[in-house]
């Protein structure tokens, strides 16, 4: 993680005050430090976050930050949705430099300088991003879909309970399956499943069942995920 | 203050001490771009536009930078132009993208702005921000929220320049917008409606409800509805406010730099500035005749004598016929300036319509006595139960100019019932003879025919004189009428019957033995008509009732409810159909249209030292519209005899006006005060004024193709 963020900090103190803003930068998120933490990083996703931050905590007054900040977050949203275009680092590189050099506020300089940190030191992850609409560590919704494994399910439910899109099917001793149409990805079930069994999936997709069969009847065999949503777009993407 | 110099682009200019840098350039000639500066508000420096690059620092924003001795500044390099560029570009990623259907188009900074940059909707993201449709419009200001950049402008307009504070940055839902505490509507929160944030508002947000000012009239008067719609174009909002302090005497100085009869007009003026009012919109317009009144009523020191001008002698005679309101007027002001003055009234009093027409109930005969008086004091010869038959006559007495302002004194019926009948009556004649206490006996039932103002004035003097049936019948709906809509509610109250949509077929007539006459006893003879026993007496009117009426090419044209035929019978028939001057060839001026007075535009007759003012020009108009043109007479005919025509004064020095009105607790619901009847209403009634003067001081944004630019000024060596 070094090098990352705080490149700028002096000149961000040295640029505020003539604005009249009392937004300080301690309002924007911290880059992780444990290294579970870092594992699952993506500086795209983090950029993403990190800008919305700051264009909800602006005052209103400055264009580069209210309208600055929130233009980057609509470009970095963007890539992390899959539709980055092709001239978007460049735009967004200009972007945070002028919001850096000009930016009335402590705030928003700091979330400038902190994301062309991450813009620097992480051009290949922004390139996968941009280009072929992937994402590393399978942190950016865009790049993954949800399914549960087969052979870990045994059929508990605890899942459905909370899956606040009702994509999961299932029953009493049944082999969960989400339907991919559905799952918003919010990663709920997830966190309650107590086997482990709901896994992300990038590019290559697991067979799965297409349908509820019993626990302990899954054979690899048919029952694909093949025409999913997911696998739809991503054909179409690349 | 001291002059620093610096140096802009390669041009040495001057510079006031602690002066921001892009007023500096501005001034002398430079333009900078800029959107959130305006030169009455405080620097916010957030729009960027006016980057600039100094030696030694960078860039800038040049709002928010001090001049220094010294100082070398670029305000034209790619560095400046792209960062002010891609700061215009972030503006517009959410601002709509269609001009057209604003109301703002062609008078807009952004606009203006997006030209001189060459910037357009671009590259970037459009983005759709939810709040700023939070926006309820009031009837005054209408608010188009997803127009607004942000500047600010009208934040700080509203805090700084007003001390009110009634719009400020909101946040929802991670978006800031610019709105008022709660979302409310203006008209909910402590807004004065002065229209500071409007006239600041760079973009369409903030606008002015249209048709709320006129359109043809110069931009210092349409602002100020009252004073555009005064025919006097009276200061209104100065005098009001005057009132507002207690300081009366000034607020009637304010009033006689225009108006001569300001006590009478107290009473009895149209007010068509309390049409116009502003306030109007919000609630109820300002009562500004009954403050005129209260403040004549309350001035102790009558100030304005001690300012008014005179001027010494110029040697010249001028002659008025006719001593009402347009006469009296032009005299004043001929004999301020220095001419020595004859009025010929035909009357024993002079006041015209004022001492004649309206009804002492309206207007007591001692205040239009006393302002006589004051006129009169002013060096004119007032010759009353003088009838002039002829202008030229005048002229050859000896008199250098005659003005012509005889009023419309004589009745003017449909031409089917100019006979004579012994208990019919002309309005005027008739507002007369009750004035002079000489009314013939009216019988039981009298009947007014016209819908006027004087159809009622007639109608409630017979009321009052205690005639038990009085009716007035007209042409338009109830809706429609002519008459002012306090008059029709006052004669409602006292049990005046009023028919509309009504018109008169014919009358009903009889020839009545001197035994058997109830009324009309002597009418004809006061009315100058051949009257005696054996005459013929109106019995009643056959009315039909209308359905739509328009006056068209040959005239009046109507369409009428077949069947609908009545009769009604009365014992005294008034027409209150309309009046014209008592004029014929013989007086020796071109007449028009029956025997009104023919003039150009310096109210010229065409006969040289002639000229002519008033209702005998124009046909009854109102009392303030009489003055006014008695005062354009009075500048013609000093121009005339040689002067300057110049009869403008000041009565009362302006000082420069706090715009820090402040708040009032619930000043958009405050009521309005119909009667004055102490201090403490008057002062209350002249705080409702939105002041829609001040907005005036506030100044206006110079656009980048503006003449001032096309030059720089550069500091003498
Ligand atoms: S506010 Fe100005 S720039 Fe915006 S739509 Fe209206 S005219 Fe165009
Ligand atoms: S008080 Fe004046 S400036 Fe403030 S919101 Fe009302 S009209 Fe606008
Ligand atoms: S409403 Fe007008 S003046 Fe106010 S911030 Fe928006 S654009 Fe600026
Ligand atoms: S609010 Fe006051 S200044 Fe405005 S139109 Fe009415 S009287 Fe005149
Ligand atoms: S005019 Fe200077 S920053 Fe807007």
């Amino acid at each position: 993680m070094s090098g990352m963020g705080n490149t700028n900090e002096v000149g961000a103190a040295n640029r505020a005050g003539k604005m009249s803003c009392d937004v300080t930068g301690s309002c924007l998120p911290e880059l992780p430090k444990t290294p579970q933490e870092i594992e699952r990083f993506c500086a795209i996703n983090f950029a993403r976050k990190l800008m919305d931050t700051a264009r909800r905590e602006s005052c209103g007054k400055c264009v580069l930050c209210r309208e600055g900040t929130w233009q980057s977050f609509e470009i970095i949203h963007d890539i992390t949705e899959g539709k980055g275009q092709n001239d978007d680092f460049e735009l967004l590189t200009e972007l945070l430099e002028q919001i850096g050099s000009d930016g009335g506020c402590e705030m928003s300089v700091k979330a400038a300088s902190l994301c062309l940190g991450l813009l620097r030191n992480y051009q290949e992850e922004w390139d996968l991003h941009i280009r072929r609409k992937r994402c590393a560590n399978l942190i950016c919704k865009a790049s993954y879909t949800v399914h549960i494994a087969p052979e870990l399910c045994d059929g508990c439910g605890k899942c459905i309970g909370v899956c606040p899109d009702h994509a999961i099917l299932g029953g009493g001793n049944l082999i969960h399956v989400i339907q991919g149409d559905r799952c918003s990805k919010c990663m709920l079930c997830a966190e309650v499943c107590p086997k482990g069994a709901v896994k992300k999936a990038g590019a290559v997709k697991p067979k799965v069942p297409a349908e509820p069969i019993p626990v302990g009847s899954f054979s690899g065999a048919g029952g694909s995920s093949e025409e999913g949503p997911s696998m739809r777009r991503r054909r179409r993407g690349e | 203050m001291n002059k620093i110099r610096l140096n802009i682009d390669g041009y040495t200019i001057e510079a006031e001490e602690g002066q921001n840098l892009l007023q500096a350039a501005l001034d002398a000639g430079i333009y900078i771009p800029h959107l959130c500066y305006h030169p009455d508000l405080t620097p916010q420096g957030g729009c960027k536009l006016c980057t600039v690059e100094v030696e030694g620092e960078g860039t800038v924003q040049s709002c928010e930078t001090i001049v220094t001795e010294g100082m070398r500044v670029k305000t034209k390099t790619e560095k400046v132009k792209h960062r002010r560029a891609v700061a215009l570009e972030l503006m517009l990623a959410s601002h709509p993208k269609d001009c057209t259907s604003c109301d703002k188009y062609l008078n807009c900074e952004l606009q203006a702005l997006m030209q001189y940059m060459g910037v357009a909707h671009s590259r970037l993201r459009e983005i759709d921000k939810e709040n700023t449709r939070i926006a309820p419009s009031d009837q005054l200001i209408k608010r188009e929220m997803y127009r607004c950049i942000q500047c600010g402008r009208c934040v700080r307009a509203c805090q700084e320049l007003r001390g009110i504070g009634a719009l400020q940055y909101n946040k929802k839902d991670g978006e800031t917008y610019i709105g008022t505490k709660d979302d409310v509507p203006l008209s909910e929160t402590d807004c004065r409606f002065c229209g500071a944030c409007v006239e600041v508002c760079p973009t369409g947000a903030i606008q002015d409800v249209k048709g709320i000012f006129s359109k043809d009239s110069p931009r210092n008067l349409a602002l100020v509805p009252c004073k555009d719609k005064c025919p006097a174009h009276t200061d209104i909002p100065m005098y009001v406010r005057l009132a507002q302090q207690g300081r009366y005497s000034d607020a009637v100085s304010v009033f006689r730099e225009k108006l001569t009869f300001p006590h009478s007009l107290g009473f009895v003026c149209t007010h068509t500035c309390e049409s116009g009012c502003k306030r109007n919109h919000v609630n109820e317009a300002v009562s500004i005749r009954e403050l005129k009144r209260f403040s004549v009523e309350h001035d102790k020191e009558e100030s304005w004598k001690k300012r008014a001008f005179h001027n010494p002698s110029t040697g010249k005679k001028a002659a008025v016929i006719g001593g009402g309101a347009a006469g009296m007027t032009a005299a004043y002001y001929l004999a301020k300036k220095g001419h020595s003055v004859t009025v010929f009234e035909r009357q024993p009093m002079a006041g015209g319509m004022l001492s004649y027409g309206i009804p002492k109930y309206r207007l007591p005969q001692d205040i239009v006595n006393q302002e006589l008086e004051t006129l009169v004091a002013a060096g004119i010869q007032l010759v009353p139960d003088t009838k002039i038959t002829s202008a030229d006559e005048v002229l050859k007495k000896g008199f250098d100019a005659v003005l012509v302002a005889v009023g419309a004194q004589k009745g003017k019926r449909p031409p089917a019932y100019s006979g004579t009948w012994k208990n019919t009556l002309d309005a005027v004649d008739f507002c007369r003879l009750a004035n002079e206490e000489k009314l013939p006996d009216l019988g039981d039932t009298i009947t007014v025919y016209g819908g006027g103002n004087v159809a009622f004035d007639c109608a409630r003097t017979a009321k009052m004189k205690g005639v038990s049936t009085v009716r007035v019948v007209c042409l338009e709906p109830r809706d429609k009428m002519l008459a002012d809509k306090e008059e029709v509610t006052c004669a409602l109250e006292e049990g005046i019957e009023i028919l509309n949509s009504k018109s008169m077929l014919g009358l009903e007539e009889a020839v009545l033995d001197a035994g058997e006459e109830k009324t009309g006893a002597g009418m004809g003879a006061i009315t100058g008509q051949n009257a005696g026993a054996g005459q013929a007496a109106v019995t009643g009117l056959r009315l039909v009732n209308v359905l739509s009426f328009r006056f068209g090419e040959k005239g009046l044209e109507l369409e009428t409810e077949a069947g609908s035929e009545t009769v009604l019978k009365t014992d005294t028939l008034v027409f209150a159909t309309g009046q014209q001057p008592d004029l014929t060839e013989d007086f020796g001026i071109d007449l028009h249209r029956g025997s009104f007075v023919k003039i150009n535009d310096a109210l010229g007759t065409g006969k040289e030292g002639i000229f002519a003012a008033g209702d005998a020009v124009t046909g009854t108009k109102s009392v303030v519209e009489a003055i006014e043109s008695g005062r354009r007479a009075a500048m013609s005919i000093d121009r005339f005899l040689g002067g300057d025509g110049n009869i403008e004064e000041i009565l009362y020095d302006r000082e420069k006006q706090n715009p820090k009105i402040g708040t009032i607790e619930n000043f958009a619901g405050l009521k309005r005060a119909e009667q004055l009847c102490g201090k403490c209403d008057a002062t209350g009634e002249a705080l409702r004024c939105l002041q829609c003067d001040l907005r005036l001081d506030i100044q206006k944004v110079k656009y980048w193709v503006d003449a001032h630019y096309k030059q720089v000024k550069e500091a003498a060596e």
